[in-house]
């Protein structure tokens, strides 16, 4: 079944299920048309549609080469896009937009603080203030007491929390997340996953969230959004019906299965 | 204590048995002395000539050191140029590479030749010897620094050839590269120096280790010709042990923690 999601014109006009809390502060995305083709005449994504409300959380899920990372660069600003558009809403002009890669890309000749500066220093923010706004970022994730680590003293989960706390430092309003917990043990990806709902749901963070994984998809996002390559294109979007309340056991109830089950099966991996 | 004794213990064991074979080989076949000496006349050649021994250390470790450090301000400099555009790599690294491959035994009498018989031309051969793993270690260090995060950074406004970006991510990037080229280089520019003092063959105050090894073996004094090249190896590993030890004092303390602390 190819259901293209809806042309609803604007964000908030009503979905099935409501989004989070609608937030005036908020930031909204919409992806119209977006192609990126490469001069070989591949085409790694074609004509994405994508409206993203205030402070909603929507994934991309789907195989390798699907064009679901491409789709985020994109968004991000780190590749353009070679048709379509990718506008934004809300306050101000161009949101402040966080980043978090797969791995975590920190500066290993600098401790957890200074790592986690490292954007504000961009910046040229002043350094009390910085200092300040890191150690509310580390508290954040729970790794206020690893603030003198380096790099190479913490976890590999540590260290994507690290990773977490400096784009959290930045106040993002738009939140890209390109597989962050991919490298990560299931163990620890699940604790991170419970700590980045409640980040998100409290601060009502807009956010993007690219994975291979069909369970972190509905654990996490308001909508899923699956994708299939070659060429790679958004076939479907499914709502998930969960609202801002996510506890851990979630996971193991029948209606997360359904879910689940409904986004396999238009992958074609009937879960 | 037991870790020192056990990194110095075997090697010393590895010298004191070949200074046996040596000494028992030249004992057992009686080559004439100027042929190949024994352990002990060679021992005795350094006592009586350490004036020189010792002069001609200091003057190739002066030769050795300003041909190190230019070539290490050149080559940095010239990487940072490089490493601003792939353009401009594209049209001066091959050129370096090429100057590589001339041997600086060919080229040093050429500098004798322009810039006389003097210490100028013995720090000129060292120099060129040294310029290159410098240059390219650095280049490579500077390439290497964490693209994804460079780009985080051009989003937040800063281009990826900002000051910015050189100071915090770049130059740091490279700092384990550049020193892997100093480390080789070290031990090039005793190199250097000896063949560029062996060149200019010029004696006096100035004389090099190069040149008592040629004076030595014109006067068939091969046992102070041992001594000499003995004492050009040490001081090629002390040059060696010394960039080794500052690499790993700087690499260590890297960290900004120190210069950045609470203030």
């Amino acid at each position: 079944m190819l259901v293209s999601e809806e042309p609803g014109p604007t964000v908030g006009t009503g979905p099935p299920i409501p989004p989070p809390g609608p937030d005036a502060s908020g930031v909204t995305v919409s992806v119209r048309g977006v192609t990126r083709q490469y001069r070989s005449g591949f085409v790694a994504l074609q004509g994405a549609d994508l409206e993203i409300a205030a402070g909603e959380m929507v994934a991309l899920v789907g195989p390798s080469g699907c064009g679901k990372s491409t789709l985020l660069k994109i968004v991000a600003g780190l590749l353009s896009a070679t048709d379509g558009e990718v506008a934004f809403g809300g306050p101000g002009g161009r949101p402040e937009i966080g980043y978090v890669f797969q791995d975590p890309h920190l500066l290993p000749w600098r401790r957890t603080l200074r790592n986690v500066e490292l954007f504000l220093e961009v910046d040229g923010m002043k350094k009390a203030e910085r200092r300040r706004r890191a150690r509310e970022a580390l508290a954040l994730v729970g790794l206020a007491d690893f603030e003198d680590a380096y790099p190479a003293q913490l976890s590999g989960g540590m260290k994507m929390r690290v990773s977490l706390a400096r784009t959290l430092a930045t106040d993002p309003q738009l939140m890209l997340f390109d597989e962050p917990f991919a490298a990560v043990d299931e163990i620890t990806r699940h604790r991170l996953n419970n700590d980045l709902i409640r980040l998100q749901r409290e601060r009502h963070v807009t956010g993007v969230f690219v994975t291979h994984s069909i369970t972190e998809s509905v654990f996490l996002a308001d909508r899923v959004a699956v994708m299939s390559p070659s060429p790679g294109r958004i076939v479907d979007v499914v709502d998930v019906p969960f609202g801002d309340e996510r506890p851990p056991s979630l996971r193991t109830t029948p209606e997360f299965a359904a879910v689940a089950r409904q986004i396999g099966e238009i992958m074609g991996v009937e879960a | 204590m037991l870790g020192v004794a056990r990194a110095v213990v075997p090697p010393l064991l590895v010298f004191v048995v070949l200074m046996f074979v040596w000494w028992a080989a030249v004992r057992a076949l009686q080559p004439q002395a100027y042929i190949f000496p024994s352990p002990g006349r060679v021992w005795e050649a350094a006592v009586n000539d350490s004036d020189r021994l010792w002069t001609g250390f200091r003057n190739t470790l002066y030769a050795s050191v300003v041909g190190f450090l230019a070539a290490t301000a050149v080559g940095v400099l010239a990487a940072l140029l490089l490493s601003l555009s792939r353009t401009i790599e594209r049209a001066f690294f091959p050129w370096a590479v090429l100057l590589q491959t001339v041997p600086a035994v060919a080229v040093a009498p050429l500098f004798v030749l322009w810039f006389g018989p003097g210490r100028g031309s013995v720090m000129l051969v060292a120099f060129t010897i040294t310029l290159f793993p410098i240059l390219a270690n650095s280049l490579a260090g500077l390439r290497s620094a964490d693209a994804a995060l460079v780009d985080l950074i051009r989003l937040r406004g800063r281009r990826p050839n900002s000051l910015f970006t050189f100071t915090k991510i770049r130059i740091p990037s490279s700092l384990p590269y550049l020193f892997t080229g100093l480390r080789i280089s070290a031990g090039l520019a005793v190199i250097g120096a000896i063949v560029g003092e062996i060149v200019v063959g010029r004696g006096g105050p100035e004389a090099g280790l190069g040149y008592w090894v040629t004076f030595g073996t014109t006067q068939l004094r091969t046992d102070f010709v041992f001594a000499a090249i003995a004492v050009s190896s040490a001081l090629g590993i002390t040059f060696f042990l010394a960039v080794s030890a500052i690499g790993n004092r700087v690499l260590r303390n890297w960290h900004d923690s120190a210069r950045d602390a609470e203030t």
